[in-house]
């Protein structure tokens, strides 16, 4: 059987996270196009009210649904944390997988960190900004991705982790029975010690970085330049280049 | 475990960048990259190392970087390692920063720096904050302030090195001090060719955008220049194509525009078009309607180039320039590719 793991994000008031929708949306696509019982399986990391967003993600064809949630280890941890809990989980929860598939970036940080450093810890190749699958077999796949300057096709090995932008597929919306089916789920909640996870290196003490303050915004500019071209344009691109 | 790590981070000396090199050409973010990091090497009394990895890598670049202030240059250079793959060059790296220990590690935010910064920052497991802003130092914890576009002030208090990726002036307009024939180090580094990696992951095809991309995707577009009526002729028009290529920003317009047929439909911005939330929104000939101003209330900051300094858009805008379009417009070409 050919396990997807797909990674998902709640955000606080709005559910799930947008580019989320495309990554379950593609790995429901492997799962439709190929007939050989493949399975989507869901992840997220975050407080129990998450359990939402992975009832939506099942309601939209996935399969399996993890939360992992922890209120005294798992709270306050940054990217680098929470991509080690999100491994960790995988590694002990699915074992062998073909693909994981996560959102290029979250809406609320967009740290666009979480993907590449999940594959890290789990020792597999990674593709970033994927917007479209070309062809996948057993053993590989050839991708399409967008970068700054264009459109580059690689070809890798599986297992192998994509982080997928909005492509080709549009996220579908759940029928009423299947919405009514994914409130009936049996959704699978870990915390920190089911996982015997090293709680040194998460949370809000274990976190490498840490968000100390909150700064506010210089009040709004009012700048007006006239005189000649080259003077306007040297003068504006100084203030504007002191201006953040 | 907080003590040993502090006692740790003194090992780490020196602040270290990464340039990004791909295809034959260094990214043109790097000059911006050594500027910033000279002044924090200085500000700390360390040295500012660079790292390369690439194939064919010019020989007067590395020069010039040590003329503008780079200390120590450490560079690989394959034939195999053409272009730019995050899995394959984030090996070659992590060996590098093994061996310079820096307590500062900075690449630019870019769509190829960012997952490999990702993945050196996993491997070591230490702090990473993307796209910052701005950056300064606190000279007596020697630690990064880290200040990021959502207006957070980030730390890495106790692991090292720390790592950030930085976000490209949109005006890349830096002058730095040069000195002729500079005294610089320059390491070169082999690479493990029998590394597997090289059979589980490659780019196989590379398509560069096309002037007509400037049209593409507007609502997620980070600069936006946007022309109307008081572009007045099709010269003028192609001035502003060319000066949206240079920042990197995308085209959009008022309805005249767009009627002309010079613009597509799904530029349009406004009552009757689409709404756009850019970090710089700049307005060429545009007197600002109501109809049109209204999709660009979002956008952080507003410049508007108009001759006439009473209109409704030099009123909201936050740098209001008063003058001929075409002028200005030819002029900004001239200056930044004077720098470029």
């Amino acid at each position: 059987m050919n396990k997807i793991v797909i990674c998902i994000k709640h955000i606080h008031n709005i559910g799930i996270n947008y580019f989320d929708l495309y990554a379950l949306e593609e790995g429901v696509q492997l799962k439709e196009q190929n007939q050989d019982n493949s399975k989507v399986i869901v992840f997220t990391m975050g407080p129990r009210g998450s359990e939402s967003t992975l009832r939506t993600a099942i309601s939209k064809g996935a399969d399996e649904a993890y939360l992992l949630t922890d209120d005294k280890f798992f709270k306050g941890s940054d990217t680098i944390a929470t991509s080690y809990i999100l491994a960790t989980a995988i590694k002990l929860l699915v074992g062998q997988y073909k693909i994981i598939i996560c959102g290029k970036k979250t809406y609320d940080s967009g740290t666009e960190q979480v993907g590449p450093a999940i594959a890290t810890m789990l020792n597999i190749p990674h593709v970033s900004y994927v917007r479209e699958i070309k062809s996948i077999n057993q053993r590989r796949l050839t991708v399409e991705r967008v970068v700054d300057d264009g459109y580059e096709t690689i070809r890798s090995s599986l297992p192998v982790l994509l982080t997928v932008t909005n492509g080709v597929h549009k996220p579908r919306i759940a029928s009423i029975k299947s919405k009514l089916l994914a409130r009936k789920a049996n959704i699978k909640i870990f915390n920190a010690y089911d996982l015997d996870i090293n709680t040194s290196k998460i949370g809000l003490y274990g976190s490498p970085t840490q968000v100390v303050s909150l700064y506010t915004k210089k009040k709004k500019l009012k700048k007006k330049f006239s005189g000649s071209a080259r003077y306007i344009v040297s003068s504006f691109i100084k203030q504007f280049n002191n201006s953040i | 475990m907080n003590n040993m790590s502090i006692s740790l981070s003194y090992t780490y000396k020196g602040v270290c960048i990464y340039a990004e090199y791909n295809r034959g050409c260094i990214s043109t973010t790097t000059y911006d990259l050594i500027h910033i990091g000279r002044s924090l090497a200085t500000k700390l009394n360390v040295t500012l190392s660079v790292i390369i990895i690439g194939s064919n890598i010019n020989k007067t670049i590395t020069q010039d970087y040590i003329n503008i202030g780079v200390d120590n240059l450490y560079i690989c250079d394959n034939t195999l390692l053409y272009e730019f793959q995050d899995n394959i060059y984030s090996d070659i790296l992590l060996r590098m920063i093994q061996i310079i220990c820096p307590e500062i590690l900075i690449f630019s935010a870019t769509s190829r720096s960012i997952p490999l910064a990702s993945i050196i920052a996993a491997k070591l497991y230490t702090g990473m904050t993307s796209n910052c802003i701005s950056l300064d130092i606190d000279i007596k914890t020697r630690n990064l302030q880290q200040f990021t576009e959502d207006m957070k002030t980030i730390l890495t208090p106790y692991h090292r090195p720390q790592i950030v990726t930085l976000r490209a002036k949109i005006f890349n307009k830096i002058r730095v001090k040069c000195k002729a024939n500079r005294i610089g180090k320059i390491v070169k580094l082999p690479i493990d060719v029998n590394n597997n990696i090289f059979n589980k992951i490659k780019a196989i095809n590379f398509t560069k955008y096309k002037v007509d991309n400037i049209f593409k995707d507007l609502s997620t577009a980070e600069v936006i220049v946007s022309v109307g009526r008081g572009v007045r002729t099709y010269k003028i028009f192609q001035l502003i194509k060319e000066f949206v290529m240079i920042i990197n920003g995308k085209l959009g317009a008022s309805k005249g525009i767009v009627d002309l047929g010079w613009v597509p439909y799904s530029c349009q911005i406004g009552e009757t078009g689409i709404s756009v939330n850019p970090r710089l929104y700049i307005a060429c000939g545009i007197s600002g309607h109501k109809q049109h101003t209204i999709g660009i209330n979002s956008s952080s900051t507003i410049v508007a180039i108009n001759i006439d300094p009473n209109c409704y858009m030099m009123q909201i805008a936050n740098f209001a320039l008063q003058g001929d379009l075409g002028e200005i417009i030819t002029e900004f070409i001239k200056q930044l590719k004077k720098h470029n």
